[in-house]
């Protein structure tokens, strides 16, 4: 197992590795050194002095991608153009909100995604299960960014039920106490992690139907039936147990999902996350920002699909056994 | 033991719920009286550097007026000549020494927010600084005719003039914000476009600044001892959104207290509907305009290959209907400008001499030019290589009546055969392209000083090249009425007359069209009383608004 | 709206219903077509799309006005819906439903050809991968990882910023070059079984040549997953594209991109909230359609249910 679990996690440090060099030399060629380029923000002589001897400008592409790494590891990513201060203090207040934002979603998304998804196959082919399958068609059909606008329109601007953006109150919130502080938070939350959860809950709605199903169809079930045991207990106790398994890969395919959905619902909801920093970056051709920001994101998503081979492991005794 | 789940929910459901209700829960207690007042500015733009002399954005200026002072300030006469209109700032008072000679007694209270005092070595240094070439500020142009600025004593500056003009005190007090000498002496010229004190300011006017968290606010607090008088509002904020449509729903929601300028009728007509906001309608000091690329874009020495011929951007400004268009994107809510000026510029003349539209005679002339459809796919082109009409047009991605402007020219323009394509932008990316001439044309808008005397010069002559001239337009005939107009005229009358001249020269050479001059109309809170919006700047003002002690609202009680 | 155009849409519903009446049909002949019908969503999800596929065929005729046409910008921008403009105008005094009669050739042509592309890397990706084994198998499939560890979002992002403008076939194959790592697992894992069996070492046995083995005799069976995953394929392309137009990377104005027009009515969404409504409800049908195709699809071609 920990054989295994070693060579997983190394495999998915050269993949993050391999992204952030992809992207490295994408964009060094398109625009040179690391200050002086041809169409984004220039810097000041002094500045670009000192970055350049610390990055190497003039000195071929390897020495300048081995500077680099060996700045990773020291915590350097260079010098924002756009907001004029070093990239990892732009990413420190970038991630939380962006996990925080993703959390939240996940939460939305297997919490209403399981209870409709076990619903609708403990109703299967019934009224309700084919109302809300098609419900839940529509709902996975919506670009994210849509949804978004639409919960924005009606809940913020029609009903002035939820506010129009940003993460907090920035007048009130400093201010109050941290739990009425915590709960204007979580009141600017609930738009886009619903934006975000919704959808996904509609997907996951529908994979947990189908996996359901198809224990249900099972040998094992019509024994439990045949033993006596009541038909909640059968489905809660051992179809869901097993029918969570195709599951766990939907969460490992949740995070690409979430930063690919993150970057137009934060753009939208003005949430200063890593996908509108992502964009905000790309369109200052803000390199150092877009560099950085293409190493987190590639590591979120080899986390998150290490985290969801881990969990399949776990709860599959089979690829336990096999190894890889 | 299987019934577990759905009950399991309800308490973390009531949990959540409480939470939220208690965050809107009213709360007494905290600031009262009549200083305890917060502002709360929704603004779609962002200061980039709070250091006057290296930033010309117009929300910048707007946080930095509050933080540096000038040493002195145009009244609400908007009257640049002579010094009769201005208000005492910085400078409690002055006299003229001689024909060129000004000289300023600083005020002796003033004090730095660092407890140092202001002293006339501050002026000089600052006079130093803008005009510093290593520093390249966008206003050293507009300080070109002062030779020299000196200290007497501790007190007492001292500026020379080249020679007597009519808006020289206007030049000597406008453009520049007196910075702290001891603080920034240290820092070398080229770095002050990043330097750390420009988001972490330290000045000498009514607010002191307090923090600034970038994409989301910035926020000043009013500092007690300001000689001039403690300002009524305690804490002033800015909300940044990503654009005007969300910065006027977080003032209607009540997130926001005052928006600058609302836009589009629609926005107005949002906001009047809204019992708890006052709009302000004021002079425009903006004006819109799309600019020609007359040099080759990245190769200033040789003339653009579409954009260098005069004909060509005359047949295109006749076939442009500017009225329509101002219809479509403001109503009735801006005018159309006769020539490079905002409404609030004394020169405006609807009656100044331009281009009419007619879109007949602009056909007639690109036929003539040579410019025909030989292959029929609805776009002209010319020669036997078959040069194609199209040009790409420069637009930020910030400014919605920009983006609208530039579709309903793609369109307008496409029926006379002419094909357009969009470069929209980043705003930086922009500002960017413009300064170093990479582009065809663009939609930029300048918002304007009260006098046209430092515009038109960085903006349309040779002294504008490298500076705020992106289309690289030079005329000495234009070049040479604009310097009658600003230096020798005696009188406002024959100053008139040299501008009128100026432009409409200006106006027949087609380096642009003029595009729209917006009526301004900003919105305020009710409860904000004493509101006075400088038509030039509209915060300049801010230090004497205020909110009385019997219209708190929770907002205003919150302690920091 | 004149007769006209009243008539041309009459006739896309009318071929719509035809198409769907002709390949129940068919359908009804195979065990896997009546497998596709029984799904409630099958028959509604091949209307819809022969609908769209009909509209953006006959646009010129069952569009009242040309995409590009600002009718008259002073007087009608911003309408409501009503008789003369069937879903409203937009606030350049644009015909929404007519922009939207041309955005579907948008949608439905990029989407199309991304996927086309897509599919066919991916498939001769996860062919050879899965044929040939060892290192190359090896080799492929860490590229596929690297592929599918990027988002693709952020890629298409940084492409187009750093290219500056990108024209719409260059966004196809962007679009397409990024989308093919899910494709070639699928077909991998399907290679690998199928290449056990008894056809395959036949042809071999009589002299066939890897390139001959594979495109001959393992993808023809392999086809299921393509197929569905194609189907889905197309949908995710649109909503990609959707966002990027919405974020201004994708298809350039005054194009009538779903997105672009969602974009560009954002601003006025208090005036005239038709014009971004109609747009992102017309991706949200589409889309929709295309997954209950596609689902239909995958459980009609699923080989465990050929006993049922």
């Amino acid at each position: 197992m920990t054989a295994w679990l070693a060579r997983r996690v190394a495999a998915s440090v050269a993949i993050v590795f391999t992204v952030v060099t992809l992207t490295f030399v994408l964009v060094h060629l398109a625009h040179g050194t690391p200050c002086g380029q041809p169409d984004g923000q220039p810097l000041p002589p002094e500045t670009c002095r000192r970055l350049c001897a610390e990055f190497g400008c003039d000195q071929p592409l390897v020495v300048q991608y081995v500077k680099y790494l060996a700045g990773l590891a020291h915590g350097h990513m260079g010098q924002s153009f756009g907001q004029h201060r070093p990239v990892i203090d732009a990413l420190g207040d970038a991630i939380p909100n962006t996990l925080t934002l993703a959390v939240a979603a996940l939460l939305i998304d297997f919490a209403l995604g399981l209870a409709l998804g076990i619903y609708q196959a403990a109703r299967a082919r019934r009224f309700g299960d084919v109302a809300l399958g098609n419900v839940a068609l529509f709902v996975n059909s919506m670009p994210a960014f849509w949804l978004g606008l639409v919960l924005l329109l009606v809940f913020a601007q029609w009903l002035r039920w939820f506010p129009v953006g940003g993460t907090h109150d920035v007048v009130l919130c400093p201010a109050l106490d941290s739990l009425r502080c915590a709960g204007d938070r979580v009141w600017h939350l609930v738009l886009p992690a619903l934006t975000l959860g919704l959808i996904g809950a509609a997907n996951t709605a529908r994979f947990q139907r189908a996996a359901m199903l198809e224990v249900l169809g099972q040998d094992y079930v019509r024994t439990a039936r045949a033993k006596g045991l009541s038909e909640r207990r059968v489905v809660l106790v051992h179809v869901l147990r097993n029918a969570l398994l195709p599951i766990i890969t939907l969460f490992g395919l949740a995070f690409p999902f979430l930063l690919a959905g993150a970057v137009l619902v934060e753009t939208i909801f003005a949430w200063p996350g890593m996908g509108r920093l992502s964009v905000t970056a790309i369109g200052q051709r803000d390199y150092p920002v877009v560099t950085a920001a293409a190493l987190i994101a590639s590591a979120m998503v080899a986390l998150g699909s290490l985290l969801a081979d881990v969990l399949y492991a776990v709860a599959d005794p089979r690829i336990r056994t096999r190894g890889e | 033991m299987p019934t577990t789940r759905p009950p399991a929910r309800l308490p973390a459901v009531v949990a959540l719920a409480s939470l939220v209700f208690l965050a809107g829960c009213e709360r007494r207690g905290g600031c009262s009286g009549d200083y305890c007042g917060t502002l709360v500015i929704a603004s779609a733009g962002e200061p980039d550097i709070l250091l006057p002399p290296v930033s010309p954005a117009s929300v910048t200026r707007d946080v930095t007026d509050q933080l540096f002072l000038k040493l002195a300030d145009l009244g609400l006469s908007g009257n640049t000549i002579g010094d009769e209109d201005f208000q005492p700032r910085l400078a409690e008072r002055w006299e003229w020494d001689g024909p060129v000679t000004l000289v300023f007694h600083v005020d002796p209270r003033a004090r730095w927010q660092d407890g140092r005092a202001v002293t006339a070595a501050d002026v000089v240094f600052t006079y130093d600084v803008y005009t510093d070439s290593l520093v390249s500020s966008p206003f050293r142009s507009s300080l070109r005719l002062i030779s020299a600025v000196t200290a007497r004593d501790s007190l007492t500056a001292v500026f020379r003039f080249r020679e007597r003009y009519p808006e020289m005190f206007y030049d000597a007090v406008y453009h520049m914000r007196i910075l702290p000498g001891h603080l920034l002496r240290s820092l070398p010229r080229d770095q002050w476009r990043s330097a750390a004190f420009g988001r972490q300011p330290v000045g000498d006017g009514p607010y002191r600044f307090v923090s600034w968290k970038a994409g989301e606010s910035l926020e000043l607090a009013a500092d007690s001892t300001f000689f001039l008088g403690r300002a009524p509002l305690r804490r002033v904020i800015w909300r940044f959104t990503p654009d005007l449509q969300v910065a006027i729903t977080q003032l209607i929601a009540g997130d926001a207290d005052a928006v600058e300028v609302l836009g589009p009728p629609d926005n107005v007509k949002r906001v009047q509907a809204a019992p708890q906001l006052v709009t302000y309608p004021y002079k425009g000091a903006a004006y819109g305009y799309l600019g020609f690329n007359l040099a080759a874009p990245g190769d200033s020495t040789k003339p653009h290959p579409l954009f260098g011929d005069r004909e060509l951007r005359r047949a295109l400004v006749m076939a442009t209907d500017r009225e329509r268009l101002l219809r479509n994107v403001f109503g009735d809510l801006a005018k159309v400008p006769p020539g490079p000026m905002a409404q609030l510029t004394w020169i405006w003349d609807p009656d100044l001499r331009e281009l009419p539209h007619d879109s007949a005679q602009a056909v007639r002339l690109l036929t003539r030019l040579g410019w025909a459809d030989a292959d029929s796919d609805g776009v002209r082109d010319r020669g036997r290589g078959g040069e194609r009409l199209a040009f790409r047009l420069l637009v930020p991605t910030t400014s919605a009546i920009r983006r609208q402007y530039a579709r309903l020219l793609q369109e307008q323009w496409r029926t006379v055969g002419v094909d357009v394509q969009l470069d929209e932008v980043d705003f930086s990316l922009f500002n960017e392209r413009a300064r170093k001439g990479q582009f065809d044309a663009l939609l930029n808008t300048w918002n304007t000083d009260p006098t046209p005397s430092s515009g038109i010069p960085q903006s349309w002559t040779q002294a504008g090249l490298g500076r705020s001239n992106y289309g690289r337009y030079v005329n000495p005939a234009f070049d040479r009425l604009v310097d009658r107009a600003v230096e020798s005229a005696a009188n406002r009358e024959e100053a008139r007359r040299a501008w009128r001249a100026a432009i409409e020269i200006l106006n027949q050479d087609a380096p642009a069209v003029f595009l729209f001059a917006p009526n301004n109309v900003a919105a305020v809170h009710r409860r904000v009383a004493d509101v006075v919006i400088q038509p030039d700047s509209w915060l300049a003002l801010l230090r004497t608004w205020r909110i009385p002690g019997d219209r708190l609202t929770d907002r205003d009680r919150a302690e920091r | 709206m004149s007769v006209w155009t009243w008539l041309a849409l009459a006739g896309a519903v009318v071929a719509a219903l035809a198409v769907v009446a002709e390949v129940r049909r068919r359908a009804a002949a195979s065990a896997p077509g009546r497998r596709f019908f029984r799904h409630p969503t099958a028959a509604p999800g091949i209307f819809v799309l022969a609908f769209f596929l009909a509209i953006a065929l006959a646009a010129p005729l069952v569009a009242p006005y040309p995409w590009y046409l600002q009718i008259d910008i002073v007087h009608v921008a911003d309408r409501p819906p009503s008789a003369r403009f069937l879903l409203g105008t937009d606030l350049y005094s644009r015909d929404v439903w007519s922009r939207i009669v041309y955005g579907a050739r948008i949608s439905l042509g990029i989407g199309t050809l991304a996927m086309l592309l897509a599919v066919t890397v991916g498939a001769a990706v996860g062919a050879v991968a899965g044929y040939f084994r060892r290192w190359v198998d090896t080799t492929l499939m860490r590229l596929v990882d690297v592929g599918l560890a990027m988002p693709r979002i952020f890629v298409l992002l940084l492409v187009v910023a750093l290219w500056g403008h990108v024209s719409v076939p260059l966004l196809v194959l962007l679009i397409g070059l990024t989308g093919w790592f899910g494709t070639s697992r699928l077909v991998r894992a399907e290679v690998l079984s199928l290449r056990e069996r008894e056809f395959v070492a036949a042809a071999r046995a009589l002299g066939a040549g890897p390139t001959r083995v594979i495109f001959r005799h393992v993808l023809p069976n392999a086809a299921a997953p393509i197929i569905v995953s194609a189907a889905l394929g197309i949908g995710n392309v649109v909503l990609l594209e959707a966002g990027l137009s919405f974020l201004g990377f994708g298809v350039p104005a005054p194009r009538p991109s779903w997105g672009t027009m969602i974009a560009e009515g954002w601003p006025k969404i208090t005036a005239a909230p038709w014009a971004s409504l109609f747009p992102g409800l017309a991706i949200s049908l589409l889309v929709m359609a295309l997954n209950a195709v596609g689902d239909a699809l995958r459980d009609a071609l699923d080989p465990r249910k050929e006993a049922a």
